[in-house]
């Protein structure tokens, strides 16, 4: 948690969130006082019942606009709930609460509760994020949430935990996705003990001012913006710290393709695509990726003496 | 210069102006979507995808004509074949168009890409091929040539359909069904011509596209659990068993076999009326050119 402190990925306010975001987030706040008609009458009911949180939003900022949130909620990948092209993900009966995490393995003292108990009691603060997914396309987006390390450090990890196991649903009755048993699900993703407590790694309830939606990864996600978007696992129920390296779902899959570090860079192709441009959501703009997603300056540390490892696969 | 719409003497066809017209319709469906905003958040990559598709869509259809002739007993059905495969190189061709636009119209990316990723290469060889083909389409190329080396370089489109398939399985996500659908279509189009050569020596009996067809189900069934089972580590035959439940939708090889059975069961009305010489108003559509001087 900041105080007065600005880093520097906090971009200074002439940057700032556009007026329509920043509207429409006021107006979430007001439909969460008037909580008790917008629970019939929305079928979202989950959308409006965010905690409060301080308007941190012209503290924000980016080098490039936000991406319409008409886009970034309705092109996602989430192989739970489709097959990946149809872009929309139907997450009709998906139940997010009650949701209960639970923190374990190399911990001092293991930690299961109810989400929304504890957003009551932690601080959110919201943050403009880039997203690069392993694809090809891009996006920038108002995420609200806390610092991953809140949570880890609540269940004091012992000196032996290298690493951070982070674990998805498993529901196939609501994520047909996971009937497709070829897949090894649940959705497993995993971050050094350095990575997660550098300050970007950000657990996400919310974004455009609402509480997060299904197909966002509803209703706790992650944040590694300068890795690629797989990375960012949605729907997190249990996190794990464990001494032995994690084998994540896609390099379990795909393991010629996709690595356990996955770190943006332009410069190391995919097999079967170059990375060198992204496509933002929303226009028909290429740009050239940033090495680290742009994020450089405050993870290119981590990796100083990991040289030897395949940092970008 | 004989229109779209107008039989080779010259006379107004209706089935082929019908015809003309739903070779344009994902086209123009395809554009408005596009200029409205229906294509979603990256519209060109969808457009890339929808124009791909519908070549490799009309790409098969044009390898039907032949064999939907000689089932349902339709001669002038071979008057649209041309168009059709012409649409399907049209709609290649604007595959690529979307996908150079893509790239903001970097030529040189576009080359380089083309030449390092295997599935565009893929692709581009597929494309020429089918415009070579669309070039020598016209009645002057055929005259030119000569009948026999016209359709000697012609057969050349089944060459096209095997690889423009590959291109497409290359980007196949596990589970994914059409491309697998697409997959088995060509099955049953290869084994179609492969048995009227050798087996047949001629088109095939109605019993035999329904054998035929349901060969080329089981042949889907198996490359699918193959190429799952080989992906992904899991029992081939857990895959194979998929086939009958609906717990993952209807599997490919279900929606492979369907056309072809549909089609003989289509061929026995022609094929009855011939034999009781019955001259009923629908016997006449099904075969007008016996109806012609």
């Amino acid at each position: 948690m900041f105080v007065g402190r600005r880093p520097g990925w906090r971009l200074p306010d002439n940057d700032a969130t556009p007026e329509a975001v920043f509207w429409s987030r006021r107006e979430a706040l007001a439909l969460t006082a008037s909580a008790g008609f917008s629970a019939l009458a929305r079928p979202q009911r989950s959308q409006a019942a965010l905690p409060e949180y301080p308007p941190h939003t012209s503290r924000f900022g980016l080098s490039q606009p936000l991406t319409a949130e008409k886009y970034a909620t309705s092109y996602n990948n989430y192989y739970e709930f489709d097959s990946g092209r149809a872009r929309a993900p139907q997450a009709g009966s998906f139940k997010t609460k009650p949701w209960r995490v639970v923190i374990d393995g190399l911990v001092e003292e293991a930690q299961s509760f109810d989400l929304d108990d504890f957003l009551g009691k932690v601080p959110l603060e919201e943050r403009l994020y880039r997203h690069r997914c392993v694809e090809g396309w891009a996006m920038a987006v108002p995420w609200i949430g806390f610092p991953l390390k809140v949570l880890v450090n609540l269940a004091r990890p012992l000196g032996s935990a290298k690493y951070l196991r982070l674990e998805s649903f498993m529901d196939p009755e609501t994520a047909p996705g996971q009937k497709q048993f070829w897949y090894p699900w649940p959705y497993v993703e995993a971050l050094t003990i350095a990575e997660a407590d550098n300050e970007l790694s950000f657990l996400v309830t919310g974004a455009y001012g609402k509480a997060l939606l299904a197909q966002n990864g509803a209703p706790l996600r992650l944040a590694t913006p300068w890795k690629y978007g797989f990375k960012s696992i949605k729907s997190i129920v249990r996190l794990s710290l464990t001494e032995e390296r994690p084998i994540t779902f896609w390099e379990r899959q795909q393991p010629q393709e996709y690595g356990f570090w996955a770190n943006v860079n332009p410069d190391v192709p995919h097999p079967r695509w170059s990375q060198a441009w992204e496509r933002l959501l929303g226009t028909d703009e290429r740009r050239p990726t940033k090495i680290w997603n742009g994020y450089g300056d405050y993870v290119a540390s981590i990796y100083a003496t990991l040289d030897k490892e395949p940092l970008f696969k | 210069m004989i229109t779209p719409w107008q039989d080779r003497s010259g006379r107004f066809y209706p089935f082929k102006a019908v015809v003309f017209a739903g070779l344009l319709l994902p086209g123009v469906w395809t554009a408005i979507a596009f200029g409205l905003g229906g294509l979603g958040a990256l519209r060109l990559n969808a457009a890339i995808h929808l124009l791909g598709i519908w070549a490799l869509r009309f790409l098969f259809l044009s390898l039907l004509i032949t064999p939907a002739k000689e089932i349902l007993h339709w001669a002038r059905l071979v008057q649209v074949r041309r168009m059709v495969g012409v649409a399907a190189f049209a709609y290649a061709l604007a595959h690529l168009l979307f996908y150079v636009a893509e790239q903001s119209f970097d030529v040189a990316t576009v080359a380089d890409e083309i030449f390092f990723r295997g599935f565009l290469t893929v692709g581009l060889a597929a494309l020429l091929g089918l415009a070579l083909l669309a070039a020598t389409s016209t009645d002057k190329m055929m005259k030119k040539l000569g009948g026999r080396r016209w359709r000697r370089l012609h057969r050349l489109v089944y060459a096209i359909a095997v690889v423009a398939t590959l291109h497409y399985l290359q980007q196949l996500m596990l589970g994914e069904r059409e491309p697998i659908v697409m997959l088995g279509l060509l099955y049953w189009l290869l084994l179609y011509r492969l048995l009227g050569v050798t087996l047949a020596q001629g088109p095939l009996g109605l019993f035999s596209v329904v054998l035929m067809s349901i060969a080329a189900a089981v042949l889907t069934a198996l490359t699918e659990a193959s190429l799952i089972s080989v992906a992904s580590g899991v029992a081939f035959g857990r895959v194979l068993v998929l086939n009958f439940s609906l717990e993952l939708g209807i599997r490919p090889a279900w929606i492979v076999a369907l056309p072809g059975i549909i089609l003989a069961c289509a061929g026995i009305a022609p094929r009855y009326q011939a034999l009781t010489g019955m001259k009923t108003p629908s016997a006449s559509a099904v075969r007008p050119l016996s109806r012609r001087p």
